[in-house]
């Protein structure tokens, strides 16, 4: 049981930190909402309009998570390119499986209308 | 003097940012915040896996990090697309305003 | 280099994934399939799994690991994945009447439904932690999106987003602890995983990555099994879901969960056997007590059938924690009639449903006896099956349990579970009463269920019942189909 004993610290300081944060933040923040948080992120530029005054559509959000399932699942082709001779025709067979199900949710999106804007 | 970077360096950390994201998917209230804490929570997985499998020098780490990231990719995408709906619905992201449920 | 050929073993799952895949499909172009076909396909699709789970189990079934070590195709995986498919099954055909009323698109609702189910095959045979994580958020992901299948339902956007938010947290806990494990061991093997935690515990080395890792991953296995106080997300999940995928959750979903703590209890950590179990037991008495308790104040049905899911997955772990041959088919036993109980009773609670959320309360069953002697009867069996009290399986599922924790010597966890039943018979003969003995203002009766419904409900009370009357046959399976002992 003493080899546990750690973890309780660790959950205790957890915790005391949670709190202290916390606390810390209550008593340190500014009471306000003025107009420096309302602004949007611009990268320095002065921007046009503010955050909450102005909405994005829907569609960038969207547009965004398909971007990002199927960006991310080159980190497989990677591995798979740069050991492609010694995977041969097996390791080919299995990355056109793979890639076939991507296009299987390709097919899904398009149909769907995912990618219509309008 | 060089400060060598040992593996418990990369667990302390590792450590802090699970910390991190796990108190921030338990209080924040934006649940664009949640998103970025869960992925936070992920990607220290990630730093501790990479980090061991460098010690150890063994692939196995690196393999599920890879594979970590893929399904975090899938967690996000479904996050967004659940917040998405909810938006719809309510036109606001922040989850105080989910109350039809409560208990 | 991997034996192509093997791939053969896992002709179940990728049939059942490019089953789902082509109703996905299927169910995008234009304006899609209707429920019914798409419902026969995915009901074949299942059939003709578990053929080929059967086909593949004749084929090359044996407690070694095949495909890099990956997966295992044992008696333990051919039982689950069995059972599994019939849960799954059982939902499909209770999945009919929301579909249809609510207007919402039924090729993909099926084909989630089958991807999870892909998922769960994949849990049930996986012998690497890797490949057990990755199937396990296969079946999580497609959980969180039918939990918010009514898109147009406030109730069910927030079910799906806390079961995101809690299972996306849960699945983090899980993942840390699982590489602080490899950081101690250098292997995600189950089989290795046990070996060289073995040494490592016997001669003192690592002990706080061992401790820490463990504890997070046995933390996120609870989460995923709704055991308290790892628990919050549930009742509100199952509230708000749509009820056929309440159903889905409280089933096939807790089966498979079960299945990978079993396993990974069992064949990967059997070197902290005593620590896990006196774990497990402070989680089962905890879950016992809190999920029946909090079950006795609700007025809502589908909300008391969480807490009581709650409740059954502390008597679950009472049969895992014993880590003996008793409990391991008791386990087993207890889940299968479990599923059957669990799938009836929602089935019924389905019927009653008027729109989305309405008639969910227990006043809602008042005089339903006479409005609808079947439903009522049906009823009546699922809540005397989960109360535990013969003659139906939910009773020897109860007894294998806590005889299983006596012979173990844990007889205080034994002594919990059967005073927190005797509790759950009030919350359980609440809705009796009403059934039988509340007049109700509507005493037109009610129209005969959709023969779909209908005939679930009623083969999920046959079986409840057969398994009270004769459970020898289903123990010999159980006790065939066991995994080696920590």
């Amino acid at each position: 049981m003493a080899n546990y004993l750690p973890i309780l610290v660790f959950i205790l300081v957890a915790v005391l930190f949670l709190a202290a944060s916390l606390i810390a933040a209550r008593l340190l923040r500014d009471a306000g909402m003025g107009r420096t948080n309302r602004e949007p992120y611009e990268c320095g530029n002065e921007p046009e309009t503010l955050a909450l005054d102005h909405r994005f559509s829907i569609r960038y959000y969207l547009i965004a998570v398909l971007f990002v399932i199927f960006d991310v699942e080159t980190v497989f082709l990677f591995p798979w390119a740069v050991m492609f001779d010694q995977l041969a025709l097996f390791g080919f067979i299995e990355m056109m499986i793979f890639i076939a199900i991507l296009v299987v949710g390709y097919i899904y999106v398009w149909k769907r209308g995912a990618l219509n804007w309008a | 003097m060089m400060l060598e970077i040992t593996t418990t360096h990369y667990l302390l950390l590792s450590a802090v940012l699970f910390a991190i994201g796990a108190a921030g998917i338990l209080v924040r209230r934006n649940m664009i915040t949640v998103l970025m804490s869960i992925e936070l929570v992920l990607n220290s997985v990630n730093l501790n896996l990479i980090a061991f499998s460098y010690q150890l020098s063994d692939l196995t780490g690196q393999i599920f990090a890879v594979f970590t990231i893929a399904v975090a990719a899938g967690e996000a995408a479904v996050g967004l697309g659940i917040l998405i709906a909810l938006f719809r619905l309510l036109d606001d992201t922040h989850l105080d305003k989910a109350t039809e449920l409560h208990g | 280099m991997i034996d192509p050929t093997e791939f053969w073993l896992l002709a179940p799952e990728i049939f059942l994934a490019v089953a789902a895949m082509l109703l996905l499909v299927a169910g995008s172009i234009g304006r899609g399939v209707r429920n019914r076909p798409a419902a026969a396909v995915a009901l074949l699709s299942l059939v003709a799994t578990a053929l080929l789970v059967l086909w593949a189990y004749g084929k090359g079934g044996s407690s070694e690991a095949f495909l890099a070590g990956m997966f295992v195709l044992d008696s333990y995986a051919l039982f689950l994945k069995l059972l599994l498919l019939i849960a799954t099954g059982l939902t499909v055909t209770i999945s009919g009447r929301f579909l249809e009323e609510g207007g919402y698109r039924p090729g993909e609702y099926y084909s989630l439904i089958l991807f999870a189910a892909t998922g769960m095959l994949f849990m049930v045979s996986g012998y690497s932690l890797l490949s057990i994580w990755i199937s396990l958020e296969l079946m999580a992901l497609s959980s969180y999106i039918l939990a918010g299948y009514f898109k147009r339902e406030r109730k069910s956007n927030e079910a799906a987003l806390k079961y995101f938010i809690l299972g996306a947290l849960s699945s983090g806990v899980l993942l840390y602890g699982i590489s602080l494990l490899y950081g101690a061991t250098g292997t995600v093997h189950v089989g290795e995983l046990a070996a060289r935690l073995g040494d490592l515990v016997s001669t003192g080395e690592q002990p706080i990555l061992i401790a820490v890792g463990w504890l997070l991953l046995a933390i996120g296995l609870y989460f995923k099994v709704a055991a308290a106080p790892f628990h919050v997300w549930t009742p509100d999940v199952y509230v708000g879901a749509p009820t056929p995928v309440t159903a889905f959750l409280a089933s096939a979903s807790k089966i498979a969960s079960f299945a990978i703590l079993i396993r990974i209890l069992f064949e990967a950590l059997p070197a902290l056997k005593a620590d896990w179990q006196l774990i497990t037991a402070l989680v089962a008495c905890i879950s016992m007590i809190w999920g029946n308790l909090a079950a006795l104040t609700q007025d809502n049905v589908k909300r008391m059938l969480a807490y009581s899911s709650i409740g059954h997955a502390g008597y679950i772990l009472i049969g895992v924690l014993c880590a003996s041959e008793e409990g391991l088919w008791a386990v087993l036993f207890y889940l299968l009639a479990y599923a059957f109980i669990t799938l009836g009773a929602f089935g019924t609670v389905i019927i009653l449903e008027q729109r989305e959320y309405a008639g969910e309360t227990y006043s809602d069953y008042a005089g339903l006896a006479r409005r609808s002697p079947f439903l009522a009867a049906s009823m009546l069996v699922f809540m005397v099956a989960l109360t535990g009290i013969p003659p139906t399986g939910g009773f020897f599922g109860k007894f294998y349990l806590f005889a299983a924790a006596v012979e173990a010597g844990w007889i205080w966890v034994a002594l919990v579970g059967v005073l927190t039943s005797a509790i759950s018979l009030f919350f359980y003969f609440g809705i009796v009463v009403q059934m039988y003995l509340k007049p109700s203002e509507d005493t037109t009766p009610r129209p005969m269920p959709a023969v779909g419904l209908a005939s679930t409900i009623a083969i999920c009370a046959i079986v409840t019942v057969l398994l009270g009357l004769v459970p020898g046959p289903l123990v010999e399976l159980a006790k065939a189909s066991l995994i080696p002992l920590p």
